[in-house]
C-alpha cells in the first residue's frame, strides 16, 4: 500500500519535471514526512527504469559525484494514469465508508 | 572542500558511521555484486547530496542524513526483492534448466517402474521376472503355464534394482525443493508447542 502510494507520488512528481533522486526524495519527504525512508525510493525508481516508465541520464554539471536524473516516459505517463485512476476509485471507496 | 566519496569525509567519526551504514547495506543485500555496487553508488550520491557535498560534514550531520535515508537492511530488502533488477537469464541457462527438468522427469518414471518391478518380483519370485523357457525362448513378465528352464535374474538382482530405483528417485527429487524442505520440517518438528 505504502509502496504503491510512494510509486504514484514519485511518478506524479516526475510528470511535472525530470529530477534526480535526491531532489525527488525531498519533494516526497514534504508529502510523506519521515514515515517513508528516503532510501526506499531508489529500489522503486530502479523498478520503474526496468519497466520503461522512466528514462535516466547522468548529470555531471555540478561538483561531486554524477547524479542520475529520472525523466518520465510515455509508458510511464500511461502507467501514472492507470495508477491514478485506481487510486481515485480506492479513495472514493474509503470516503464512502467514512461518510 | 568537495566530497566525492564517503571515504573522503574528513571527520573520522563521520566516515566510520557512513562506512558502517554501507557495510550493513552490502551485508543485507541479496543479489549480483555488480547490482549491489550500483545500488550503493546511488545511495552514496544521495548521502553526499544530503551533506551538500561538504567533506567536512560532522558525525551528527552524517547521522541525521543516514536516519532520513532509512535502515540499510530495509532498503537492501526492497532492492533485493525487486525482480526486475536481476539480469535476464541467458538462452543457455534456459536450455540447461529444461534439460535438467526432463532428466528429473525421466529419472522419476524409471525409478517408479523399477520399484514396481521389484515389488512385483518380491510378491512371487518364482513367477515374476525374466525366465528362459525350455524351448529356448525368453520371457519377460509373468509365467503362467510355460515350462521354465531357468530364472535369468536370480536373487541378487533384487537389492541392486531396489538401490537403483531409490537412486533414480533421489536424483529425480534433486533441485525440486524436497531436500530444502527437510530442514524446515525438522525445525518445525523440533519446536515446542508453545513456541
Amino acid at each position: 500500500m505504502r509502496k504503491g502510494l510512494l510509486g504514484l507520488a514519485a511518478l506524479s512528481a516526475l510528470a511535472g519535471t525530470a529530477q534526480h533522486g535526491y531532489a525527488l526524495a525531498q519533494s516526497l519527504h514534504a508529502v510523506f514526512g519521515a514515515s517513508v525512508p528516503e532510501g526506499t525510493l531508489y529500489p522503486l525508481l530502479s523498478g520503474f527504469e526496468e519497466a520503461g516508465w522512466v528514462a535516466t541520464e547522468w548529470d555531471t554539471s555540478r561538483p561531486g559525484p554524477a547524479r542520475k536524473v529520472y525523466r518520465i516516459t510515455d509508458s510511464g505517463r500511461e502507467a501514472l494514469q492507470r495508477l491514478g485512476a485506481r487510486f481515485e476509485v480506492l479513495a472514493g471507496a474509503i470516503q464512502e465508508g467514512l461518510s | 572542500m568537495i566530497l566525492e566519496r564517503i571515504q573522503d569525509l574528513v571527520d573520522a567519526a563521520a566516515r566510520d558511521r557512513a562506512q558502517a551504514w554501507f557495510d550493513r547495506f552490502e551485508t543485507a543485500y541479496v543479489g549480483e555484486a555488480q547490482a549491489c555496487k550500483a545500488a550503493r553508488a546511488q545511495l552514496e550520491t544521495h548521502l553526499i547530496e544530503a551533506l551538500e557535498a561538504d567533506a567536512r560534514a560532522s558525525a551528527e550531520q552524517v547521522e541525521t542524513a543516514l536516519a532520513r535515508l532509512g535502515s540499510p537492511e530495509e532498503i537492501a530488502e526492497e532492492w533485493s526483492g525487486e525482480p526486475a533488477a536481476s539480469p535476464p537469464e541467458d538462452a543457455g541457462k534456459k536450455v540447461f534448466r529444461l534439460a535438467a527438468s526432463l532428466a528429473r522427469g525421466v529419472c522419476a518414471v524409471l525409478g517408479l517402474v523399477l520399484l514396481a518391478a521389484v515389488f512385483a518380483r518380491l510378491s512371487d519370485p518364482a513367477a515374476v521376472g525374466v525366465f528362459e523357457l525350455t524351448d529356448g525362448t525368453w520371457l519377460v513378465g509373468t509365467v503362467n503355464d510355460q515350462a521354465v528352464s531357468r530364472d535369468v535374474l536370480g536373487v541378487w538382482t533384487l537389492p541392486v534394482a531396489l538401490t537403483l530405483a531409490l537412486a533414480l528417485m533421489i536424483g529425480a527429487s534433486a533441485g525440486s525443493g524436497l531436500w530444502s524442505a527437510i530442514p524446515g520440517w525438522r525445525k518445525h518438528k523440533g519446536s515446542s508447542p508453545s513456541s
